[in-house]
C-alpha cells in the first residue's frame, strides 16, 4: 500500500473492516508520515469534538416548541429574525400612516391625541429661541384653524387656542376671526387689541369658553380703548403675527391697536353667522377674587407674563384672568405670549 | 385530537426533548452564527413536525434530522454564498468579528470554529457529520444523498483542509 493512497482509509480508520485496517497498519508500521498524519487526524477528532454544545437560550426550546405546534405554524417560511424584521416594518408603516392621517385630526378625533404628541415632540427637538417661538406661533395658528373647523363642521369639541380680542358684537366676541362667548366668565376687562389665551368648547357655531385668560394687554388699565402706539409696536416686537395677517373685519374704536391682531388661517367669517346670545354678562362666582387686576401702571410696557402655577382661578374664581403687574422682568425683551413658561404645554 | 395526532405529538416531544440542543450545536459550528443556527434550528423542527406523519415507522430520527438540518444549513450557506466573494482581508475580518477571542478555553475553541468556517460547505459538512457527531461514511452518504466513494473523498480532503487551516490559528500544532 502506498501512501497517496492510504489516506482516505486513514482519515476513516475507525470504520475500517478488520481486514483493511489489517493492511494499513501494516503500512503504518514502516511509514512515520502516514503514522503522524493519523495521529493528527485522530487529534482533529479529539479538538472538534471538544467544541462545547451550544446552549439554547432563554425561551429559545419554548419558542420552537410553540413554532412547531399544530396551529401555531409558519406559513410564511421565513426565518425568526426575518419575521421580526418584516413586523418592524409593519409597526414602522402604520406609525407613518398613523402620523400622516392625525395631521388633519380635530379636537374629539381618536388621533388627535397622538397630533399633539407629534407638536410636543417637535417642540422638544426645536433648537433655538427663534425657532422654537415660530413653531409656537404656527401650532397656535393650527389651534384657531381647528376651532374653526370645528364650527364650520357644527362639531362640538374642546378647544385652547390663543389669539388677539377684534371686537365684540351683541355679546360675541371675535377673537382673531373666531366668535367667542364667554360662558361664567367677566369679559368687562377684555379690550380691543388684548392676546388672550381661550379654553372653551365649540358649540352652536361659536366658542363657548369658561376661561380667557389675557396674556398681554393692548392698553394699559384703567383706558382700555385709549390706543397706545406702543402697544402695537411691542407686540410686533415680541413676535406677533404680523399686520398681513390682520383680519378685515376691525371695530372702529380699536384700529390703532390691530395692528398685530391675527386672523386664522381658514377661520370663520365674524359675527355675521352668530346668533348674538348669552352676552358676558356673568358675574363673578361671590367670594371670587376681584374679575381684573390691572397691569402695573409703573411698568406698562414690560413684556407680559402668565401667572405662575397655582395663582390662576381656581373652580369658581373668574376666569379672566389679567397679566400680573409689574411682570415680564425676568423673561427680558423678546418674551412672547408664546413663549412665556406658561404655554409650554401646549 | 385523533390518536394518530397525539402519537405523533408525543414522538415528536421526544425526538425534540433528544435532539434540540445537538441540532442547535451542529448547526453553529456548521454556520458560525449563533443567532443563524437558533433560527434554523426552529425551522428544522417545525419542517420535522410537519413531515412526522409520512416518515416510516422503522426510520432512523437522529439521522432523518440531521439530514433535514444540513438541507436548511445548504439553503442558508447558499443563501449567504455572496461573502464568498468578499476580498480575503474582509472575509477574516468577518471571521474574527464573529469570534472575538475570549478568555481561556474560548480562545481555543474560537480558534477551531475560525478554522471550520475556511472550509468549503461540502468538506466541512461531512466532517463534522464524520468526527463531531459519529456517522459512518456509510450513513452520510445516504444522508447527503451521494455516494461512498464520495463521501470518504470529502472526508479525507476536509481532514487535510482543515490541518492546514487549523495550522494558521495554531501554527505550534497539529
Amino acid at each position: 500500500m502506498r501512501c497517496d493512497r492510504i489516506g482516505p482509509d486513514l482519515a476513516r480508520y475507525r470504520e475500517l473492516s478488520p481486514q483493511c485496517r489489517e493492511q494499513v497498519d501494516r503500512h503504518l508500521a514502516c511509514c512515520p508520515a502516514c503514522t503522524a498524519r493519523l495521529a493528527s487526524y485522530s487529534a482533529q477528532d479529539q479538538t472538534l469534538g471538544a467544541l462545547p454544545m451550544l446552549r439554547p437560550a432563554p425561551g429559545w426550546l419554548e419558542r420552537v416548541r410553540a413554532a412547531a405546534q399544530p396551529g401555531r405554524r409558519f406559513s410564511t417560511g421565513l426565518t425568526v429574525t426575518q419575521r421580526a424584521l418584516a413586523l418592524a416594518a409593519a409597526l414602522a408603516l402604520l406609525l407613518g400612516a398613523s402620523l400622516t392621517v392625525s395631521a388633519t385630526a380635530l379636537p374629539g378625533d381618536l388621533l388627535y391625541s397622538l397630533k399633539r404628541a407629534q407638536e410636543t415632540l417637535r417642540l422638544h427637538l426645536t433648537v433655538g429661541e427663534d425657532a422654537e417661538s415660530a413653531l409656537r406661533e404656527a401650532l397656535q395658528a393650527q389651534r384657531r384653524q381647528e376651532a374653526g373647523r370645528l364650527i364650520q363642521a357644527g362639531r362640538a369639541a374642546q378647544v385652547e387656542f390663543e389669539g388677539q380680542v377684534e371686537r365684540r358684537d351683541d355679546g360675541v366676541w371675535l377673537i382673531s376671526g373666531l366668535p367667542v362667548r364667554l360662558r361664567d366668565v367677566d369679559g368687562a376687562s377684555l379690550a380691543a387689541g388684548d392676546w388672550v389665551a381661550v379654553h372653551g368648547r365649540t358649540v352652536g357655531g361659536v366658542v363657548e369658553a369658561h376661561q380667557v385668560r389675557v396674556l398681554t394687554r393692548a392698553h394699559p388699565h384703567p383706558t382700555p380703548h385709549t390706543p397706545t402706539p406702543a402697544a402695537g409696536q411691542r407686540a410686533q416686537q415680541r413676535g406677533r403675527p404680523s399686520s398681513s395677517e390682520t383680519g378685515p373685519a376691525q371695530s372702529p374704536d380699536h384700529t390703532p391697536a390691530r395692528q398685530g391682531s391675527a386672523a386664522p388661517h381658514g377661520s370663520t367669517k365674524p359675527a355675521a353667522t352668530v346668533a348674538p346670545q348669552g352676552a358676558a354678562t356673568a358675574a363673578p362666582t361671590p367670594g371670587a377674587t376681584p374679575a381684573v387686576e390691572a397691569p402695573s401702571p409703573t411698568a406698562p410696557n414690560q413684556p407680559p407674563q402668565s401667572p405662575p402655577p397655582g395663582s390662576g382661578p381656581g373652580p369658581g374664581a373668574p376666569a379672566v384672568t389679567p397679566p400680573g403687574p409689574g411682570l415680564g422682568s425676568g423673561g427680558g425683551g423678546t418674551a412672547s405670549p408664546t413663549t412665556g413658561g406658561a404655554h409650554k404645554g401646549f | 385530537m385523533t390518536p394518530g395526532q397525539a402519537e405523533t405529538d408525543a414522538l415528536f416531544e421526544r425526538l425534540f426533548t433528544e435532539f434540540s440542543t445537538p441540532i442547535l450545536s451542529y448547526l453553529h459550528r456548521l454556520l458560525g452564527d449563533r443567532a443563524q443556527a437558533e433560527d434554523l434550528a426552529q425551522d428544522v423542527f417545525v419542517r420535522a413536525y410537519r413531515a412526522l406523519p409520512a416518515l416510516p415507522g422503522d426510520a432512523n430520527h437522529r439521522a432523518w434530522l440531521y439530514r433535514i438540518a444540513t438541507n436548511c444549513a445548504y439553503d442558508a450557506l447558499r443563501r449567504k454564498r455572496l461573502i464568498a466573494w468578499l476580498p480575503l482581508p474582509e472575509r477574516e475580518t468577518r471571521l474574527a468579528a464573529a469570534f472575538p477571542p475570549e478568555p481561556d478555553d474560548g480562545v481555543q475553541h474560537d480558534a477551531v470554529q475560525r478554522a471550520l468556517l475556511r472550509l468549503p460547505p461540502r468538506y466541512r459538512v461531512p466532517l463534522i457529520l464524520f468526527s463531531v457527531q459519529g456517522y459512518s461514511t456509510e450513513e452520510i452518504a445516504k444522508m447527503l444523498g451521494i455516494s461512498v466513494g464520495a463521501v470518504k473523498t470529502r472526508l479525507y480532503r476536509a481532514r487535510e483542509a482543515f490541518r492546514q487551516s487549523y495550522a494558521q490559528e495554531q501554527p505550534d500544532e497539529v
